[in-house]
């Protein structure tokens, strides 16, 4: 629930809570001064009545005077009580109040009843009950306006410097800028996030010059391994032994240089460095990279289908775009079965790479991540298709696999929103 | 042929020196900023092995210093950056190639070869090897005055060998320079096979030697010996 609907909600409960027990009081206050007016008022008129007897006028009046003479004298005491009566002129039973007095006057017992109607007490509740309702419904939504309208606007640098959060990103390095506000707690939340913010960007630098540093300073020792073991490879050891140790060396500064510079870039695709990107026809890239391939592709005696309808142009980095085609059709040859398939389809801008294969030991949403493999291979480094799933993340091209009767199939839609 | 190496990996520059030397060059080894700057202003080089990170200063300035002294002198960048701006930036300031860390010494030889080559012996630079003759600019190859029809590959693989002759090639090596480093990572490299049995089958068929030896366990050798 949004902050300004929460207190809303509570504000509005509150108040008609407040409301109700307001109406019940008084509800209440009113009925016990009417119900007060009227005894008093019934008392009053009895005493009238029995005046007047004493003085021999008995003067009826139904049914708000009923005089009648008694035989015995079973008096009871003075009570008031609630009835209704029929009145044959509106046809209908009314609400009463009565007030029966017993009373002996000369040597006649009298039974008095005295009535006044409460139609008009209800009457008047109604009216005052829809009064307050309307004053008290109108009282409520102003109260909700203008609580509203408050709290926006007491809450709006926590708005809007909450947008800024979230659009605060390590490696724009920028830092972090906060509305001021007149609220103390405010400025010291903002004060607190902008140090949080600096700490988080002072740190963020040193780990990724760290990162950087230590992979090109790795390069040079891989660089002289490389090179003693390639000059001692000229001593053409009569020991074969020898022989294949200096290659394994050879073949593992090979695989330590690509791991090295997989992750450097893996690490500069995570941190959205800066790609130059221009047009580039998705087709002649396609064709050219596939050309590299032909001959080991040939060697498995693969066969490579190649269905390029389109003539789209991808506006992205030429390198970016060289690696992923590359890093696809490598893997479509070496997940390949001998005498297995590779069909390569262009059509507007979704590109599908199928290629038969033996069918995946592990959950497809696996193999993006980084060294996930099914076998380990010697010569695989298990971060290929962790770089694809990366640059498409840059550019917002839409990746998917799946197998499907013993095909892996890539669908890579280069503009997926249209 | 005298070359000057920059290089403050003294490890690597002895390596390096190493395979030049049966080239037949002269080599100057310089182990810093200061030091490459005292030998480029008294000596004329005909081609210099640049490193960009040297601990006193930065090699583009050394770049652009050589340019300015003898313009005839090839430049070839050696950096542990793999970055495109500082291959933009090296190739834009006057150097003739740029190569990154680690390499192949074979690679960075042939390298050399065809810098010196470009610099040197513009338009007529054949390559004269018993019957055979190679016209790098043109990519044709001739055993006895007979054009031989090679495909792109295959004349890579020759002119590499060449480059190279006397010198065992492993097979990364050759892949790397022949068909890039992408297809290095691929288990069964028999393609390499392949195409050097179709180069001898083509040269042997025109009645040139059989040059082309392979040496077990480890890769090829071109030898005239």
């Amino acid at each position: 629930m949004k902050l300004l609907n929460k207190i809303s909600y509570y504000y509005i409960l509150n108040t008609a809570i407040l409301f109700v027990f307001g109406l019940l009081a008084i509800y209440l206050s009113v009925n016990r001064i009417i119900d007060g007016k009227t005894r008093g008022q019934l008392k009053d008129t009895s005493k009238e009545v029995i005046l007047k007897i004493q003085h021999g006028i008995i003067n009826e009046y139904p049914p708000l005077v009923e005089i009648t003479e008694l035989k015995d004298k079973n008096f009871t005491k003075p009570a008031f009580s609630d009835t209704t009566i029929f009145l044959a002129s509106e046809n209908d039973r009314d609400p009463y109040r009565q007030y029966k007095v017993y009373k002996q006057i000369g040597d006649k017992n009298y039974r008095i009843i005295v009535r006044t109607s409460l139609i008009e007490k209800e009457d008047l509740f109604s009216t005052i009950l829809i009064i307050l309702g309307i004053i008290i419904s109108f009282l409520l939504a102003a109260l909700f306006i203008i609580n509203r309208f408050t709290t926006r606007k007491i809450f709006k640098p926590f708005y809007s410097n909450l947008g800024r959060l979230k659009t605060f990103s390590l490696h724009k390095n920028n830092s972090l800028e906060l509305d001021r506000s007149n609220i103390n707690e405010f400025n010291e939340l903002n004060n607190a996030l902008i140090e949080l913010s600096e700490k988080a960007l002072k740190e963020y630098q040193s780990i990724k010059e760290f990162s950087e540093d230590l992979s090109h300073e790795l390069q040079t020792p891989v660089a002289v391994i490389k090179a003693k073991a390639e000059l001692l490879q000229q001593e053409e050891f009569e020991d074969q032994e020898t022989n294949n140790n200096l290659q394994s060396i050879i073949n593992n500064t090979i695989k330590l240089d690509k791991l090295n510079k997989s992750l450097v870039l893996l690490a500069k695709l995570e941190t959205k460095d800066f790609f130059p990107s221009q047009k580039t026809v998705l087709k002649d890239k396609i064709e050219k990279i596939v050309e590299n391939f032909r001959d080991i592709a040939h060697s498995k005696n693969l066969n490579l289908k190649m269905n390029l309808d389109s003539n789209y142009e991808a506006d992205i980095n030429e390198n970016l775009l060289d690696i992923m085609l590359s890093n696809l059709i490598s893997n479509s040859i070496k997940h390949n079965v001998t005498g297995g398939d590779i069909i390569v389809g262009l059509e507007n801008s979704i590109l599908s790479i199928m290629n038969s294969g033996k069918v995946p030991k592990q959950e497809p949403v696996n193999y993006f991540k980084r060294f996930s493999y099914d076998e380990k291979s010697p010569n695989s480094l298990g971060l290929g298709l962790a770089i694809v799933k990366k640059i498409c993340n840059l550019y917002g091209i839409e990746i998917k696999y799946s197998f499907e009767k013993s095909y892996h199939i890539f669908i890579i839609n280069f503009e997926p929103s249209r | 042929m005298k070359l000057i190496l920059i290089e403050d990996e003294k490890d690597l520059a002895g390596s390096i020196e190493s395979y030049l030397k049966k080239e037949g060059y002269f080599i100057d080894r310089a182990h810093s900023f200061s030091q490459a700057k005292e030998k480029i202003g008294f000596n004329s080089y005909d081609c210099a092995l640049v490193d960009l990170m040297l601990p006193d200063g930065n090699g583009i300035e050394l770049v652009d210093q050589i340019k300015k002294i003898n313009q005839q002198c090839g430049i070839i960048i050696i950096s542990a950056k793999e970055s495109l701006d500082d291959k933009i930036t090296g190739l834009n300031i006057g150097a003739d190639d740029y190569i990154t860390k680690p390499f192949h010494l074979a690679e960075l030889n042939a390298r050399i070869k065809s810098v010196l080559r470009r610099k040197f012996y513009d338009g007529s630079n054949e390559i004269i090897i018993n019957e055979l003759t190679i016209e790098p600019d043109k990519r044709e190859m001739f055993v006895n005055d007979v054009l031989v029809d090679l495909t792109r590959r295959e004349f890579d693989l020759l002119l590499f060998f060449i480059s190279n002759k006397e010198r065992v090639l492993n097979k990364e090596a050759i892949i790397e320079h022949v068909w890039g480093d992408d297809s290095n990572a691929f288990d069964n490299l028999d393609f390499v096979y392949t195409h050097i049995k179709n180069l001898r089958r083509k040269l042997k068929d025109l009645g040139a030697e059989d040059y082309i030896k392979s040496v077990y366990g480890i890769g090829y050798k071109f030898s005239i010996k």
